[in-house]
């Protein structure tokens, strides 16, 4: 089981060029597609959900031609778009049984199981009459996902889900999207760093509509052993040393500047060596 | 506070396009409508305002387009000063606008008054375009009066600026409130539907000052003040800002004000953030209750099954649900309320006609729900397909729906199926609502069958192509705002224009021939045809939907490029073919059609008519005065096949050459789809016209036929209906209810009625004006009668057939009648000399009989309409004996009226027989408690003292033609009425004449002619005729009048020509007149004349002798009126009714305790007068002699004088 895209490009008639010849192989597992705001990430899901159309490339899924034979690929797809709405005042579980059916559950009595076991899984059975539109944002994420994991898909696309949440609904998200078999492709994409490390097996790099790396996360932080840097300066200073360095990212600590640098050899004697993490192959990717 | 947001509200709006886009929009209607109006467009079905000798900027069509553009400006009112604060919460600018530290009174009023100013400007396009539309040099001059500057700034301050006014603060308070922009739809529906109302209420004749109150829109209190406006009031007069107008304008802008009011009280800046926290608790509440997630559970998968089944399931599925969302919509139930609180306003007048209702049967019914509930039903299509598309779009939720594996046609016919449902809902409402109605009106005969077919095989087809059509537009548009223009724009040009431009009914969409149902005929012969144009619709309609499928937006791709390239890529090979083969239908019906329509049967566009009518005018009028021979034996067998819509006309007719010169050439009228199997006149005879096409032949004699000679002319010949054609068919040939008359029978002469009529037209082709009515000395019009002028004095007899299940009908005494194969033949024959002027009928009928002196009075009606037999055989009754007694006896054997179906809505008087139109009242409700007229009964009456004015005295065609038959009918009716009715009764008779004679007059398209002269104007002939009459009866006696009429008649019954004239009719009463009187003459009959009389002040003081003494101020005013409707004041020197009224002896009603007729002859004038009892009204004229705009204030309630000391 594989997703494998080729080749895929896509401007946008206010001449963005959204996917520039991507391609791209998803193995079975939890996929992390990384990228900042704008990278193309949502463009190259919502081709793959089929709710796009591309000028150029092919995408296959197990002999499925994504862009032509698109009834076929709804039938085995689970997505959470970035933002979703809802019907209004319309109750969680009547949403559900509504998609439920939409989904190819027909008999009746499965349908009633299949929503309940979604509901209870997702911790939303208590709150199942209330209506949707009075959820929290985690709430709203939890039954998102819900749907989309109706029916048995084999493909499984979540689209920025965990952007706005606060820790613990990410955390509560994440326990839920880990339990996802581990037989079928979920694609999560997301510009927090987090997210991936935590969740995937594989994953991929993309900015400006092009693919900068892939591979498994633990691998791509070994390949930077070594090479990592930091050091407390001066708020101040930080101009000169991006100018001298390579720094790959700073953050504000205790009113000092931690600055990571990525380096071959020690930069100068102040900096010292730390292990490298997901984040610092982001953007060293990036930048 | 104010002024900076009141200025930032004007800087906003001015630099928003859309301000000037309405400012262009309205410019173009205005000047549009301007040009219609004079002149410069032809063939449209749309006209505001008043035409015919009422100029196209005239101040009341200036004040009439202005209202009515405000009315259709709701929308920009609505959007323009509805939207300010509604604009925040759409925007989620709210929030921050919110937490400045502004007023709530300047913000909201700021905010109001700045878009009202604004919209007022843009107002400023109504008066503007139709000032520069008034001055456009090619305009018929003829139609443009003096422009004056304050025609067009009075309705700019009394209606654009209040109704901008009023009806802005109710949308701003609905939006601002609700927070709902839909709100405000419903809003204007609201508003319509008082409008509605109040222009129904206007109808009847109770009620005006209610209905002028009600009007938000000032339109009501107009129509109500011009009823009686002549055409020269119109072109000069202002309206008169005071009186209903001004408290109309008053009301609503005090009610508009309250709604501000109520929105400052009840708005408020921190509500929205309660609102906010409350949510915010919940939620709170909501989260805390949750727990860890339960990863014991483990998730229960079932895999999907997709089949047919599925498809099935997932359709209902769609449907189910989007039919409940439109049903649980409170716009909809709002829309659907409205619909219904409109029907019950506006029933009270069901099927009215003279103030006098006709009971709710089914058609009517439906026909009034319809109307009534179409433009609702439109709404609703069009704003729910607008909703059904953009639902999940609407709500954020449509990436998840769109990547639903469902297919595209599935979610487009599965919401197409959710509204069509919803239209059988309404339909269901309706049919309940008219069986409420039926109930309500005492009528229980639900005939569910003719419910059924006309609400869901008649008016749901029609809805299911709009339908059709809005998600057409919807799914291609992709912009629903902009979408719902084109739906709306289409429908106005399609229902509007449409017709008027390309006239046939294959290129007007969803347009048919039209299926008129009759109790009598059912929906008869139309059914065939009406589904061939439904197919051809409906083909078409799939079409568009199967198009609407390629183009439908799955996903976030909407530019129109994608759009396409996914278009091409949708069509597949079953699409493919499911389009070629729509294709093929809808072409292949539209051929049929258009085979039956113009091919079978002849279809003539409004150019080719024109043509045909210059061709036939410029050709053939100099036979116009040619002589021709005239029939003076008629024999006609007329075999009718009801069933197969056929007619086979036999005729033998003798002629007579009654002129003193030789006859060579004469045009032979036949309609030239007739099929002549001969033709034939026993001099030898030669037809020199070869056009197929000319409904005539012309026919030259040799040798010519000598002064006095007869000759014999036979026919024989066929009217068949083949296929069907574009407008409706044949109405008077039909399976049960067949009603044909003399013109369908082969006549002589030039007919003047085909020529052109339009001035305008007339002008262009260089046509002469086309000449009014003979005068009333022209020798050669004498010697023709108006009814015709192929003959004299007849014999007639006739034989007629038709089917076994019918009776064949017409004028004579039955003198055999008998079966042949499966037919019925009946021969009649006519004992007594007749006019050429007769009838066939053929009907399966229910017969109630009576007999007056030995005579059958009896009405032949369809089973069901028994309702008012009684009224019309006493009505027959009551004139004969009137007539006979009156008059000269009774010339024919019997009488009898026959029903016919509604398809034409009349009654007219042939020879011994009176076809009665089903529509015309045979329902009508006539309640005794009431007093309401009694149609039924007066219109019997009138048709049987037809046989004495016009079967017995009949008049030349010249000016004054009606004057011997139809003013000697209805004054003949009006007599047998005062034997029946009460004196309540009778005023309330005379107060209707008036009212429709005042009414009528105003609308007069050409000119109002004098009684003595007039060319057949209907109001003189009906209305006037009864005034004039009344008057003459209550000067000159009863006695005298029909003494008069009984020497005119000895004097002129059955004459040959030269005929008598309305002179000759004068003459006879004068001679009955005394001297004093003469004058009456003049006022009534030889001139216009309107009199203006009221009572300004009456008092009374008890004397000593315990006597009353009342004392009156009288003004009397009399004006002469030229034909059309300058007024000019003459000396008032007329004997004017003086009268007191006091108590009854019950003390319930009021009794007349003096009457006597004073000399008037001054404007104002006191009377004294004394009387026994004390007075409680008192006035003049209180019985209708003179014509007088306003009766109200002729009588007055007297009050006690006191004495001051």
């Amino acid at each position: 089981m594989e997703l494998i895209i080729n080749n895929l490009s896509k401007t946008y008639t206010n001449g963005v060029q959204a996917l520039k010849d991507l391609s791209l192989e998803i193995p079975k597992g939890m996929f992390g597609l990384l990228g900042p705001n704008g990278a193309g990430k949502s463009t190259l899901m919502r081709t793959i959900a089929t709710l796009q159309e591309v000028d150029n490339g092919a995408i296959d899924f197990n002999g499925i031609n994504v862009l032509t034979q698109k009834q076929e690929v709804r039938k085995i797809l689970g997505y959470l778009p970035q933002q979703f709405g809802v019907y209004p005042k319309i109750s969680a579980q009547t949403l559900l049984d509504h998609f439920a059916a939409l989904k190819g559950i027909s008999n009746k009595k499965e349908r009633k199981e299949v929503v309940e076991s979604l509901l209870h899984k997702t911790n939303l059975y208590e709150s199942r009459s209330k209506n949707i539109g009075g959820f929290s944002g985690g709430m709203k994420q939890r039954f998102g996902i819900a749907q989309a994991l109706i029916g048995n898909p084999q493909l499984i696309i979540v689209d920025e889900p965990t952007s706005g949440l606060d820790p613990t609904e990410r955390n509560r998200f994440h326990d839920l999207l880990s339990e996802i078999g581990e037989n079928i492709i979920v694609i999560l994409s997301t510009h927090i760093v987090e997210d991936v490390s935590d969740l995937c097996s594989n994953m991929a790099i993309i900015n400006r509509g092009e693919l900068k790396l892939a591979g498994k996360p633990s691998q791509l932080i070994d390949n930077l052993n070594g090479k990592i840097w930091e050091k407390r300066i001066e708020k101040s200073s930080i101009h000169d040393y991006k100018t001298k360095h390579n720094v790959i990212s700073s953050r504000l600590f205790a009113g000092k500047t931690l600055v990571r640098v990525l380096a071959d050899e020690i930069p100068d004697s102040e900096f010292a060596s730390v292990a490298p993490n997901l984040e610092d192959v982001y953007f060293s990717t990036i930048n | 506070m104010f002024l900076q947001i009141f200025n930032f509200e004007l800087k906003y709006r001015l630099k928003r396009p859309a301000t000037y886009i309405y400012w262009a929009i309205l410019f173009f209607l205005a000047f549009l409508s301007i040009n219609i109006l004079g002149g410069a467009i032809d063939g449209l079905n749309i006209q505001m305002g008043y035409s015919g000798n009422v100029m196209a900027n005239a101040p009341i069509n200036i004040y009439v387009v202005t209202t009515y553009l405000t009315i259709f400006g709701i929308l920009i009112i609505s959007a323009m000063v509805g939207n300010p604060v509604y604009r925040d919460f759409e925007h989620e600018t709210h929030g921050l606008f919110f937490t400045y530290p502004i007023t709530k009174s300047g913000y909201l009023f700021g905010r109001y008054f700045g878009s009202a100013v604004i919209c007022i400007l843009v107002f400023t396009a109504v008066s503007l375009g139709l000032y520069i539309g008034s001055i456009m040099p090619w305009l018929d001059p003829e139609k443009i009066g003096a422009n004056k500057f304050i025609y067009y700034i009075q309705p700019f301050f009394s209606n654009i600026i209040p109704n901008i006014l009023v009806f802005g603060a109710i949308f701003f308070s609905l939006a601002s409130l609700t927070r709902k922009i839909l709100a405000n739809y419903v809003g204007a529906v609201f508003l319509f539907v008082i409008y509605g109302a109040a222009s129904s209420l206007l109808l009847g004749f109770e009620n005006k000052a209610l209905a002028a109150m009600l009007d938000p829109m000032g339109m009501t209190p107009i129509y109500e003040i011009i009823k009686y406006w002549t055409p020269a009031e119109k072109n000069a007069l202002t309206i008169p800002l005071d009186g209903l107008l001004f408290a109309n304008r008053v009301v609503w802008l005090l009610l508009g004000g309250l709604t501000l009011f109520f929105t400052y009280k009840r708005f408020s800046f921190g509500q929205f953030a309660k609102e906010i926290n409350l949510k915010r608790l919940k939620k709170a509440v909501s989260n805390s209750t949750e727990n860890e997630p339960n990863s014991n559970i483990a998730f229960h998968f079932t895999n999907p099954i997709f089949n047919k089944q599925t498809n099935l399931k997932n359709w209902l599925q769609i449907t189910k649900i989007e039919f409940l969302n439109i049903l649980k919509n409170r716009y909809f139930i709002a829309i659907l309320f409205a619909g219904i609180a409109f029907l019950f306003s506006t029933n009270v007048n069901i099927g009215s006609l003279y103030d006098t209702n006709t009971y709710p049967v089914t058609y009517q019914v439906i026909e009034l729900l319809n109307s009534q509930f179409f433009m609702f039903i439109l709404i609703i299509i069009t704003f729910f397909t607008g909703e059904l598309i953009w639902r999940e779009r609407g709500s954020k939720l449509n990436e998840i729906f769109d990547a639903l594996p469902l297919k595209n046609s599935l979610i487009i016919t599965s919401k197409f199926s959710a509204l069509i449902f919803i239209e059988f809902f309404i339909m269901f409402v309706i049919l309940v609502t008219g069986i409420l109605i039926q109930i309500s009106g005492g009528y229980y005969k639900f005939e569910l069958d003719v419910y059924f077919k006309s609400l869901f095989l008649i008016l749901l087809p029609n809805y299911i192509l709009y339908t059709m059509l809005a998600f057409f537009v919807h799914i291609l548009v992709n912009n629903k705002f902009f979408a719902h223009a084109v739906v709306i724009i289409f429908f106005l040009f399609n229902f509007m224009m449409a017709p008027g431009l390309f006239e046939h009914n294959l290129f007007i969409f969803g347009a048919d021939s039209s299926i008129p149902y009759s109790d009598m005929n059912g929906f008869g012969h139309q059914v065939f045809s009406y589904s061939m144009f439904k197919l051809y619709w409906f083909a078409f309609a799939i079409i568009l939907m199967l198009l609407a499928n390629l183009f439908f937006v799955r996903g976030t791709d909407t530019n129109m490029k994608t759009r396409l390239a996914i278009a091409k890529k949708r069509i597949n090979k079953p699409i493919a073919i499911s389009i070629a083969s729509t294709l093929i239908v809808f072409i292949f019906i539209g051929a049929y059609i258009y085979y039956n329509t113009n091919v079978l049967n002849v279809f003539t566009s409004r150019d080719e008519q024109i043509e045909q009518q210059y061709n036939y005018e410029i050709n053939y009028k100099k036979y116009l005065d040619k002589a021709h021979p005239r029939i003076t034996d008629v024999y006609i067998e007329t075999h009718i096949f009801p069933h197969q819509q056929k007619l086979h006309l036999i005729g033998n007719y003798k002629l007579k050459n009654k002129t003193n010169r030789d006859i060579d050439t004469i045009m032979l009228n036949i309609n030239h789809t007739y099929k002549i199997n001969s033709l034939n006149f026993s001099s030898p005879f030669e037809i020199i016209n070869k056009y197929t096409k000319d409904n005539f032949k012309l026919i030259v004699f040799n040798p010519s036929i000598s002064a006095g000679d007869s000759l014999l002319f036979d026919y024989d010949m066929l009217v068949e209906s083949i296929g069907f054609s574009a407008l409706g068919g044949n109405s008077r040939i039909l399976t049960n209810g067949t009603f044909i008359d003399s013109h369908m029978f082969p006549g002589f002469g030039y007919e003047k009625e085909n020529e052109i009529s339009d001035r305008k037209k007339r002008n262009e082709l260089e046509l002469p004006p086309i000449e009014g009515m003979p005068e009333i000395n022209d020798s050669a019009a004498l010697m023709n009668n108006y009814v015709n002028s192929d003959a004299d004095w007849i014999h007639y007899e006739a034989v007629v057939s038709t089917s076994s299940d019918q009776i064949g009908i017409t004028s004579g005494d039955l003198v055999r009648e008998w079966k042949e194969g499966d037919r019925n033949y009946y021969h009649y024959k006519m004992d007594q000399k007749v006019l050429n002027f007769f009838a066939f009928i053929s009907a399966r009928y229910e017969v109630k009989k009576d007999k007056w002196n030995d005579i059958p009075v009896e009405v032949y009606y369809q089973k069901g309409h028994e309702y008012n037999l009684d009224y019309m055989l006493k009505g027959m009754k009551m004139s004969l004996d009137y007539c006979s007694k009156n008059f000269s006896p009774y010339q024919f054997n019997q009488l009898r009226i026959f029903e016919f179906p509604r398809f034409s809505s009349f009654v007219q008087a042939f020879p011994n027989m009176i076809p009665f139109s089903e529509g015309f009242g045979f329902i009508a409700k006539i309640e005794t408690d009431v007093e309401a007229y009694n149609y039924p009964f007066f219109i019997a009456a009138h048709e049987t003292a037809h046989q004495w004015w016009a079967h017995q005295v009949i008049s030349a065609g010249v000016k004054g033609v009606t004057i011997p038959t139809e003013m000697l009918a209805q004054y003949s009716a009006l007599m047998v009425a005062k034997q029946d009715l009460s004196k309540p009764e009778m005023l309330k008779l005379l107060n209707f004449f008036l009212y429709e004679y005042l009414q009528s007059r105003s609308t007069e398209k050409d000119k109002e002619s004098t009684m003595m002269l007039n060319e057949n104007q209907i109001y003189l002939n009906y209305y006037k005729s009864i005034l004039v009459m009344n008057t003459l009866e209550n000067f000159i006696g009863e006695d005298s009048i029909n003494s008069a009429l009984a020497c005119y008649i000895k004097h002129v019954g059955y004459q040959e020509p030269p005929y008598t004239t309305s002179a000759e009719l004068i003459d006879h009463f004068k001679q009955v007149t005394p001297d004093s009187l003469l004058y009456l003459y003049n006022d009534l009959f030889e001139k216009i004349t309107l009199y203006s009389n009221r009572t300004d002040k009456a008092e009374y003081k008890k004397l000593d002798n315990g006597k009353y003494e009342v004392n009156l101020s009288i003004e009397a005013k009399k004006f002469y009126a030229d034909s059309i409707g300058n007024e000019e004041q003459t000396p008032v020197d007329e004997w004017i009714d003086v009268v007191v009224f006091a108590e009854d002896a019950e003390g319930k009603a009021v009794e007349e305790i003096y009457c006597k007729k004073h000399k008037i002859n001054h404007e104002k004038t006191n009377i004294r007068i004394i009387v026994a009892r004390k007075p409680i009204r008192a006035g003049v004229d209180p019985y209708y002699l003179y014509i007088d705009k306003i009766m109200v204030d002729n009588v007055i309630n007297v009050r006690e004088k006191k004495n001051i000391e």
